[in-house]
């Protein structure tokens, strides 16, 4: 675990503290693109410290109320004014156990779907949460492939993925859509259940973050020749695996946690603030993969998309 | 004209102001001209302003509703509702229409799908997400709905800023004015405005609301409409954004006003410019308003305008001023160049009667008699002194021929004679009358005039009149006749003075010589003169001289002249006589002369008289010569016994020059060689200026053999009788300048010398350079020195003494007139003469303070020579009360026994040197 303290400007005696808390690391695109979008807002408001709970590294339950702990330490020592915690870790391990209806403020983003496990809203807790556009992805899919009435969800064996599977389920059961899953804790599971998902009318890729052999040149080298159908993801570091993705903005996550955190600086409490979901999306389509696919992608959808490259 | 003048200026000074007022009107009429056109401009400019303002306006709020039917087709055309793409078409129709604050989404939540709808909404990750309302509408706090059937809440809103936030599960029914327009809206199928109300994140604006049926057409009835009416979408107004969009000048202000329906009134919405209205400016406020109807609620856009400073036409009103000062300068002008004008003449007028009484009161005051006539000579004016001589009035003068009035008749001939006017209206000029002249007054009184007239000019040069000038100068004429008089004759004895005699004599000659006429001269010497004299005294010699002199007109014809030559000496010139007749007329001279006794202080005197007869005919000779063969005459007589007449004969010139000429001659010549000569000085004292310097007049005196002193009397004139003057002068002059030169060695007064000059010396060419030379040899400061010269002797010579002054004044030496008075005592000399002093003649102030006329004689002499400048010198002063006298008539200087007495200035040196020499 790594404890970093960055100080963003030049800080003056009665400066605005601010602490930054990230379930996960630096490097991880993720986390990287909440804090950029965090920065974004913040930017001259507060002196911000920030703290990596590096818990995508760490599965160690142990370990991880551990960070939560150092976490803790350093918000006690620093006595911010307001705490912004990105990721349900810091949800789950920090905010929950130890400040719940504290006086200290807690702007929390990245929270998959629910807040519910949590308990929230707290008195002094409050935040963005992080959903995916099924239905919007359901329905781009269908303006591409046609109707779908078989889907394919292949994800990590990680808590979060149990929670977007679940969303993806409820949502082709509205749209009566049969959705068939694997989540697999290992790559060639993972290959083997996409080779198993070309069956299917859509493949849907949730994370492979938790999956610890995972290799991209081998994984990309093994779908190459067995890829056939569309395959879409909300996450946007699959998009390397993946034809078409409707993923979510890390940024608008931060952007957002930052604007309510300057709200609170100015003297609105957290429980006056509603908890809201996101509401933007990136379209990104790996045009390499929909060559070897040979699936066209309909105008509309490309003028409003993305090419990874 | 004294009451006219002010009526004149008043009636002027009405005009001014009547000007004044009418061009302040003019100005007034043209500058509310200028202004009522800005007004119409303005209120116009405003109108299209309005209009303007009004059009764009209501084309804004229409594309709000506009906005909702394109919401109203989008939500008609999908299942579900896409938020990102629904954030997208609020964001470009903000972009669009920034008047619109916010769009809004409500779904239609029956109460028994409530739980179903909260459980969905936290699904989606609106956690804590409820349905709300405001527990009283005053506060605004949000609480859960109170149980109703249906319910609206919002669910999405664009844009999703934070203090916003809370209104999500907001329910549209809750609120009453929503309400109003939900209902009005599902119930009509079209866009419906709210009210205007205070927004819950700030500002005041209202809402347009459209419902979206669940069927594409609108359903037919009202009950259909709100069973169908799953979904409202509606748009939020910010009224002050509705206005920022518009564009109005700076001097204008826009009110946006809304009518409330129920209460009849307008609220104002927005203002925006509102400060650029003062209500307590004096300048008026114009406004123009247009009402338009939003989504059913109507408003009222009122556009304003405070008229200010800049929105009058300047260059208009500058017209307005220019023409209006254009107008007053020029009526001005034209007013007050008649003003002017008017002034003017009015000056005029009393610059002529100020000289008119000016010339009134100067004609009244001055001492010269004026009369004015016309052209015809007729009197039109006397001045007082005119009327005082002339014996006439005003009343019988005017009108009267001026020779009436003005009588005149010649002094000596006494014939009439006319005025000045006749011959001064015939040449067009002045005319002066220098004749003597006697004016012979209404009442016979005869006045001697000066006259002079002058032509009169009209404005064009023509001749009007004549004025005459005239004074009366009898007096003066009398003055000049005394002083005549005693410039010719003997003060002594009244007969004329050897001065005359010789002007006579040298008529005579000249008669003799140029028409070979007959004359003859006695010359008389009393015999026994210097006895009484010297056992009597002067007084008695001097009487003695009168009754002889009264005793001798009586042998003598009245044409004949008899003269006192000096002391005791007498002649008698008579005319056209021949040498016969003379011959009696000497004799019987000499008879009543020795016939006469002389009585003084009980003692008698026998007076005889030595006659010298001397013809004067053609080859007489000169006057000297003649006057010598007389003395030389008389001589013989003395030298024959005395009391005897002695005719002359070629011969006496011969014995006369053996016992006279010669006599006086060697004795002259001996005086100067032997020490005989001595120097006086008497005292010559400022008595007006304590300061002026003194003179000293140097006096020369002679002692005979027996060292008795010869009065200057005695041999001054034979010295002048026989060209022995300059030489005397010569060694007064050089004896003089040694003694100042030793006095200046010895001691530092500054005195200055008077040394008399006759005019035989100033004849003499080299008496300059022996000036010069002796007051460079005994280094005498110039203007030491101050020459007295006789006014005989200057007149004789007048161009030569007038070069030999100027000479010598340049050199630094002064000059005095000596005598003056008792000579030809002519002014008009004294002009031409560069002399400093003048000296008055003894004889006028001897006996100034018992005769009238000679006091005014010194009186005239001394302002006469003050007016030209020359400092005055009275001689013979012999007492305080003369001294006192001649202080009141300003004399400067006194000379006299009364101030100084001479006195012997010791010349033993002097003499010795000469000797040497």
């Amino acid at each position: 675990m790594t404890i970093l303290a960055v100080l963003l400007m030049a800080t003056t005696a009665d400066a605005a503290k601010c602490v930054y808390i990230s379930s996960y690391h630096k490097g991880y695109a993720w986390s990287d693109g909440v804090e950029r979008g965090l920065l974004k807002s913040l930017r001259d408001k507060c002196d911000l410290t920030t703290f990596d709970m590096n818990t995508k590294r760490i599965k160690d339950e142990t370990a991880i109320r551990k960070a939560a702990l150092e976490a803790k330490q350093l918000i006690d020592q620093t006595q911010p004014d307001v705490v912004i915690a990105s990721d349900d870790s810091a949800s789950k391990y920090l905010i929950v156990p130890y400040y719940k209806d504290a006086a200290i403020p807690f702007v929390f983003c990245g929270v998959n779907w629910t807040v519910e496990q949590y308990g929230y809203p707290f008195s002094n807790v409050t935040g963005m949460i992080e959903v995916a556009a099924i239905e919007q992805m359901f329905d781009k899919a269908a303006a591409i492939t046609g109707r779908i009435n078989r889907a394919y969800y292949i994800g990590a064996d990680t808590l979060t993925e149990k929670k977007n599977l679940s969303r993806f389920e409820a949502a082709g059961q509205a749209d009566r859509i049969e959705l068939i899953s694997r989540l697999v804790s290992s790559m060639s599971d993972w290959i083997e259940a996409y080779e198993a998902a070309q069956q299917a009318d859509l493949i849907i890729l949730g994370s492979h973050a938790g999956i610890r052999d995972w290799d991209e040149e081998a994984v990309l080298k093994a779908i190459k020749p067995i890829t056939k159908k569309l395959s879409t993801t909300n996450h946007g570091w699959m998009m390397p695996y993946t034809m078409f993705g409707m993923t979510k903005i890390p940024e608008e996550q931060g952007e957002w946690a930052g604007k309510v955190a300057i709200e609170i600086l100015n003297g609105t409490p957290p429980s006056a603030i509603p908890i809201i979901p996101n509401r933007h999306f990136n379209i990104i389509v790996n045009y390499a993969l929909l060559d070897i696919a040979h699936i066209k992608l309909p105008e509309f959808i490309k003028l409003k998309a993305q090419p990874y490259y | 004209m004294n009451k006219l003048l002010p009526d004149s200026e008043r009636s002027y000074r009405y005009a001014n102001l009547l000007l004044i007022i009418v061009s302040l009107i003019i100005l007034a009429v043209m500058v509310t001209l200028v202004i009522t056109n800005n007004i119409k401009t303005i209120k116009s400019q405003l109108r299209d302003s309005a209009q303007l303002i009004f059009q764009n306006t209501q084309e804004s709020l229409h594309a709000g509703e506009h906005v909702l039917d394109a919401y109203q087709a989008y939500f008609s055309t999908v299942d579900s509702v896409d938020y990102r793409k629904l954030e997208e078409y609020s964001r470009a129709m903000r972009n669009e229409h920034p008047f619109i604050h916010m769009t809004q989404y409500m779904i239609r939540v029956q109460h028994s799908e409530l739980e179903d709808f909260l459980h969905e909404r936290k699904r989606d990750g609106y956690a804590g997400f409820r349905v709300t309302e405001y527990d009283n509408h005053e506060h605004r706090t949000l609480v859960p709905v109170a149980e109703r059937s249906i319910y609206y809440p919002l669910v999405f809103m664009d844009p999703m800023d934070i203090p916003s936030l809370p209104l999500l599960g907001f329910d549209a029914l809750s609120f009453p004015l929503i309400r109003d327009a939900v209902e009005a809206s599902i119930n009509t199928g079209k866009p419906r405005a709210t009210k205007p109300y205070n927004f819950h994140t700030g500002g005041t604006g209202y809402l347009i609301i459209s419902p979206i049926y669940t069927t594409d057409d609108l359903p037919k009835d009202t009950i259909q409409r709100y069973d169908l009416a799953t979904r409202l979408v509606a748009v939020a107004i910010k009224t002050e954004n509705i206005l920022d969009s518009v564009e109005i000048s700076e001097n204008e202000s826009l009110s946006y006003t809304y009518f409330d329906s129920d209460s009849q009134t307008y609220s104002l919405a927005r203002t925006i410019n509102a400060d650029v209205i003062d209500r307590n400016s004096f300048f008026p406020v114009y406004n123009s308003s247009h009402t338009l109807n939003v989504a059913g609620q109507v408003y009222e856009i009122k556009l304003m305008r405070q008229m200010t400073w800049t929105d009058l036409d300047y260059e208009w009103l500058a017209f307005a001023f220019f023409a209006t000062a254009a107008f007053s300068l020029l009526s001005f002008n034209f007013v007050n160049l008649r003003i002017q004008s008017a002034k003017e003449s009015q000056r005029a007028q009393a610059e002529i009667f100020r000289e008119r009484e000016h010339a009134q009161v100067t004609l009244h005051s001055i001492s010269e008699a004026v009369i004015t006539t016309d052209i015809n000579k007729h009197i039109v004016y006397m001045n007082p002194i005119a009327r005082r001589i002339t014996g006439w009035n005003d009343e019988e003068a005017i009108g009267m021929p001026i020779n009436t009035v003005f009588r005149l008749i010649h002094e000596d001939t006494r014939e009439p004679i006319n005025s000045t006017v006749d011959e001064c209206l015939e040449s067009k000029g002045t005319v002066l009358f220098d004749e003597p002249a006697l004016l012979i007054n209404k009442n016979g009184d005869e006045f001697a005039v000066e006259n002079s007239s002058s032509p009169i000019r009209g404005h064009n040069g023509q001749i009007i009149g004549a004025v005459l000038v005239f004074r009366n100068i009898t007096h003066i004429r009398n003055l000049s006749k005394k002083m005549e008089f005693q410039a010719t004759h003997d003060s002594l004895t009244g007969l004329i003075n050897r001065h005359e005699f010789e002007h006579q004599l040298k008529l005579a000659v000249t008669s003799a010589r140029d028409d070979n006429r007959h004359h003859a001269i006695c010359y008389l010497d009393l015999d026994q003169f210097k006895i009484v004299n010297d056992t009597c005294g002067h007084i008695a010699g001097d009487q003695l001289l009168i009754e002889i002199a009264a005793l001798m007109p009586q042998n003598v014809r009245a044409s004949d002249c008899l003269a006192r030559l000096g002391g005791d000496e007498f002649g008698v010139l008579m005319f056209d006589c021949p040498i016969k007749q003379a011959e009696k007329v000497a004799e019987n001279l000499r008879a009543t002369i020795r016939d006469f006794t002389f009585s003084w202080d009980k003692k008698t005197f026998d007076i005889g008289v030595s006659i010298g007869l001397v013809p004067i005919r053609k080859d007489s000779g000169s006057v000297q010569d003649v006057l010598r063969r007389s003395d030389s005459a008389c001589y013989i007589a003395k030298d024959l016994g005395r009391n005897r007449v002695h005719l002359y004969t070629p011969d006496d010139i011969e014995i006369s020059r053996r016992h006279g000429e010669l006599q006086w001659v060697t004795r002259i010549k001996n005086a100067l060689e032997q020490n005989h000569f001595q120097l006086a000085l008497q005292a010559v004292k400022p008595i007006m200026d304590s300061k002026a310097s003194t003179h000293y007049e140097v006096l020369v005196r002679m002692l005979d053999e027996n060292g008795e002193i010869i009065p200057p009397m005695s041999f001054i004139p034979a010295a002048e009788r026989y060209d022995m003057m300059p030489a005397l002068d010569r060694w007064v002059i050089s004896s003089t300048f040694q003694m100042i030169s030793e006095q200046q060695n010895r001691n530092r007064n500054r005195h200055v010398y008077n040394i008399n000059l006759s005019g035989q010396t100033l004849c003499n060419k080299d008496i300059l350079e022996f000036i010069r030379n002796e007051l460079d040899n005994h280094a005498i400061d110039a203007n030491r020195i101050c020459f007295e010269i006789t006014e005989t002797a200057v007149i004789a010579n007048l161009s030569l003494a007038i070069d030999f002054i100027s000479k010598m004044k340049a050199m630094g030496c002064m000059f005095a007139l000596d005598d003056f008075g008792s000579g030809l005592s002519s002014f008009a000399y004294l002009k031409k003469l560069p002399v400093d002093f003048l000296k008055i003649d003894g004889e006028f102030v001897r006996d100034i303070l018992d005769d009238p006329m000679d006091r005014a004689i010194v009186s005239a002499i001394n302002d006469i020579g003050h007016e030209i400048g020359l400092i005055t010198v009275a001689e013979y002063v012999e007492n305080e009360d003369i001294l006192k006298l001649l202080k009141e008539l300003g004399v400067d200087y006194a000379q006299g026994y009364g101030v100084d007495k001479p006195k012997l200035w010791r010349t033993d040196n002097i003499v010795r040197l000469k000797a040497h020499q």
